[in-house]
């Protein structure tokens, strides 16, 4: 443990002052305590579906997330939810398959973001590719509290890219798509751009991959974020 | 909107397997939601199990073992496969230990979702009542039971009720028991069960408190009585029984009454048990009695397969049924041609002397004379091996091939005859010839002088032991044969009779585990000719590590298993049981599990090469 503030820790100090919103100020303020181990850690996957893969331009229309706790997913708090898009969905809904007649009931991004980020209090999230949900979701904060948000990531696509390049591979960047990396554990099929079924994917295959690394040991969250860098 | 998410991959996969497929979609959908996942990695050995917290553990991917606390294996897992139930049904720590072999990822359901699950389907409860009987009864056949565990009560029972309405009387229902010589009465109100009297309700219930036969049924029947549906195990019905104390269980098909079943129908069903069998052998006086006895071993044999007995198990009950067989026509054949003129052993090799016998073995067996006959003697033992020999080939032990039986001249002779051929066959050792007499060295005694038995088998372990040129022969014999597998893993396939391509599970199989073990066993100079028991002796002696020994154990059980059980399907679709199996037919678990096996007796053959033919062969 060390005395001094990391980076992280300071930010979250910066941020929390900034914050205006009450929960919104928890969430900045829990931390997440990243020497526990994997199995005695809490973590949530999430997976959010877009217009596009601009996130200036395009915009969030679906979150999935569910849990990882104490090296287990907890199907019980999977949730999955769509956002009602100011723009429209347009053609992206031949990738993601939600169309503008869906999105009746569907919730603004704030209430959306919200909910997410009670799911997320306290727990490191775990993404597939995790640099662009990142982005699309400080997009968001930014537009919605003027700041960005503290969050502390595991990425199984970087993980993966890292276990590929130290078995001294060559490797295809089609390799470390999420339907691959799950292939390759022999995980059961993701069926793609479902925001819950790819969390849900990712989930399984962070348990996969911290099983490969941690070789039956006890593994801390920093070691296996290590991997994700 | 949030409320109702469904992983529908997960709802699917549930949807897919038994007995999930039994549960209604609401029912369905909780334990989808329900569920906890969990991945095991085989780095970390076997699944640490909470007892304080029972799961069943669904396989979605990986492949994992379950053994008891003996290491005697229970189960293998792969898709779609159950463990943690005996402890949900239970509520007892059951101290089996989970073995990881693939990496996998486990699905978990708690104690109270479980129970849930159970409420919705009769089904699904069933279910995993009978996987729990199931693994009950192999626990029973390790301590020496073999229960009829997997038998469902409609087999058995003879449909038909004899009823009264509760609103009859007494010395009617006396009346009725005693024409239709019956113990007990079904009693109907509007065509549903309303209760039942027995023989013993009329003398406890009716005779000891003075009531009189004109009393109404209603006033003494038992009400809403334990009923049982015609689809569940006749060991539940048992069961039910012993835990309620009674002799008599209405039978439901869709919650009408087709008939009783009593402790003497549940008694009646064991007669098909080895024991049964034995105590039948040992009572018939004439040779056809013992010929039609015998045709009730196939069924018996089905009846073990079904089961899925082990196959060491099946071995040897098969082995004592020809045990007592033979010894039963040794009685009538002393009985028919006198007392014999001076002791004799009777002995048997092969299959029968090592007590895995299987459908269709044939006969070796053979006579050491504690003297030199005579030709009148001799005569008298002639006729004598003639009839038992002649016995067992009507009883289905066909004639040896190569003529090793106790009727043939050669294999009928006195103790010094004996030692010289064992002498002969130690000292000037040839893989040719060892091939053919091999089985001579799984020998053991079935009726007769334990001396002289004992005198044969200390002169040869005393040959054999330590004797390097002899037991490099007799492991050349050991190497003459290989597992059917190729480069990178692949089966090689032999052809069977009809020309298809299959794996000869015997002759590439459990053959090979049995010769390796004799190597073993002479020269260490072990008395024990089973295989297992082989096995068992060699460890912790420093000639075979005791993962060699273990991993030989469990691949002579997995292979012999896979037999039997190719067997147990060729016979149930008529077919003749052969030693081939076609890979297609299994799953890719079993597949895998028998490269496995094979693998096993591959390195221990190449241990044994190492180990005494020093480049020889």
């Amino acid at each position: 443990m060390s005395t001094n503030l990391s980076f992280a820790q300071l930010n979250r100090v910066l941020l929390g002052l900034k914050a205006k919103d009450p929960e919104l100020k928890r969430f900045i303020r829990h931390s997440c305590d990243l020497s526990r181990s994997f199995k005695h850690s809490e973590l949530l996957s999430v997976d959010l579906e877009m217009t596009g893969l601009d996130p200036k331009k395009n915009e969030v229309i679906s979150m999935g997330w569910v849990p990882i706790i104490n090296g287990e997913i907890i199907l019980a708090e999977a949730r999955q939810l769509l956002i009602s898009p100011e723009q429209g969905v347009g053609d992206s809904a031949t990738i993601h398959g939600i169309h503008d007649r869906d999105l009746a009931n569907a919730l603004s991004l704030e209430q959306g973001l919200e909910q997410l980020l009670a799911a997320m209090k306290g727990r490191v999230l775990v993404a597939h590719h995790g640099a662009l949900d990142i982005s699309f979701l400080q997009q968001a904060a930014q537009k919605l509290y003027g700041h960005k948000l503290p969050f502390e990531l595991i990425d199984t696509l970087l993980i993966e890219a890292k276990r590929l390049s130290r078995q001294g591979e060559h490797f295809d960047k089609q390799l470390l798509r999420l339907y691959a990396c799950c292939h390759r554990y022999g995980l059961p099929n993701a069926s793609a751009h479902n925001a819950l079924a790819d969390a849900l994917a990712t989930a399984q295959l962070l348990l996969a991959q911290v099983a490969a690394i941690s070789g039956g040991q006890t593994i801390t969250l920093r070691e296996i974020m290590k991997y994700s860098h | 909107m949030t409320e109702d998410i469904e992983i529908t991959e997960i709802k699917d996969y549930l949807s897919q397997i038994v007995p999930f497929d039994s549960l209604s979609p609401e029912t369905l959908s909780r334990a989808a939601k329900g569920i906890r996942i969990s991945y095991f990695s085989s780095a970390s050995g076997h699944v640490e199990i909470d007892y304080d917290n029972p799961q069943l553990y669904i396989v979605r991917t990986g492949a994992f073992e379950v053994r008891d606390k003996q290491g005697e294996l229970l189960d293998r897992l792969g898709e779609g496969d159950f463990f943690g139930f005996p402890s949900l049904l239970t509520g007892e720590n059951v101290n089996n230990k989970v073995t990881i072999l693939e990496d996998g990822l486990v699905y978990l359901i708690d104690l109270e979702l479980f129970k849930q699950l159970r409420n919705d389907s009769r089904e699904f409860d069933r279910f995993f009542n009978r996987a729990h009987a199931k693994r009950m009864k192999r626990f029973e056949q390790q301590v020496g039971s073999s229960a009829p565990i997997n038998i469902t009560i409609e087999s058995l029972l003879t449909e038909g009720v004899v009823s009264l309405s509760p609103d009859d009387k007494i010395v009617d229902a006396a009346q009725l028991m005693s024409e239709q010589r019956i113990s007990s009465l079904i009693i109907l109100e509007h065509g549903q069960l309303a209760g039942i009297v027995t023989d013993r309700d009329l003398r406890s219930r009716v005779l000891a408190v003075g009531l009189d036969g004109q009393t109404l049924i209603r006033d003494v029947m038992t009400e809403n009585p334990s009923s049982i549906d015609c689809k569940g195990l006749l060991f539940e019905a048992s069961m039910m029984m012993s835990t309620h104390n009674i002799h008599h269980l209405p039978v439901l098909r869709d919650n009408e009454v087709v008939g009783m079943l009593t402790t003497t129908d549940i008694v009646r069903s064991q007669n098909n048990q080895p024991i049964f069998l034995i105590g039948e052998i040992n009572r018939q006086q004439t040779l056809e009695g013992l010929v039609s006895l015998s045709k009730r071993f196939p069924a018996l044999l089905q009846s073990l397969i079904a089961s899925d007995a082990r196959a060491e198990e099946i071995g040897r009950i098969l082995t004592l049924l020809s045990d007592s067989l033979t010894r039963q026509l040794l009685k009538l054949g002393e009985e028919q041609f006198g007392t014999p003129p001076f002791p004799y052993s009777w002995i048997v090799f092969g299959s029968q002397g090592r007590m895995d016998q299987t459908a269709g073995s044939d006969q070796d067996n053979a006579m050491i004379l504690s003297q030199t006959p005579t030709p009148e003697q001799d005569a008298y033992f002639k006729l004598l091996s003639e009839f038992v020999c002649h016995g067992l080939d009507a009883c289905g032990y066909i004639y040896c091939p190569g003529e090793i039986m106790a009727q043939t001249d050669k294999w009928r002779v006195d103790l010094k005859t004996w030692q010289g051929y064992f002498k002969k066959w130690v000292d000037t050792p040839s893989p040719e010839a060892l091939l053919n007499t091999s089985i001579f060295f799984d020998m053991r005694l079935l009726s007769g002088s334990e001396e002289l038995f004992e005198l044969l088998q200390t002169f040869v372990l005393k040959k054999t032991r330590g004797n390097q040129i002899f037991i490099a022969s007799m492991a050349g014999v050991a190497l003459s044969s290989r597992p059917p597998l190729g480069f990178f893993g692949k089966f090689v396939l032999d052809r069977d009779g009809e020309e298809n391509k299959a794996l000869d599970l015997k002759h590439r199989g459990v053959a090979l585990i049995n010769d390796i073990a004799r190597v073993y066993a002479l020269a260490e100079g072990i008395s024990e000719v089973n295989t297992q028991a082989r096995l068992d002796k060699l460890l912790g002696k420093a000639i075979l590590s005791e993962k060699d020994v273990k991993n030989l154990k469990d691949a002579l059980e997995f292979i012999g298993h896979m037999r039997l059980k190719n067997q147990g399907k060729q016979a149930a679709r008529g077919k003749k049981p052969s030693n081939y199996l076609k890979p297609g037919d299994i799953s890719r678990l079993l597949r895998h599990q028998l490269k496995d096996a094979f693998e096993a007796v591959h390195s221990a053959q190449n241990g044994l090469q190492l180990k005494f033919t020093r480049g020889l062969f």
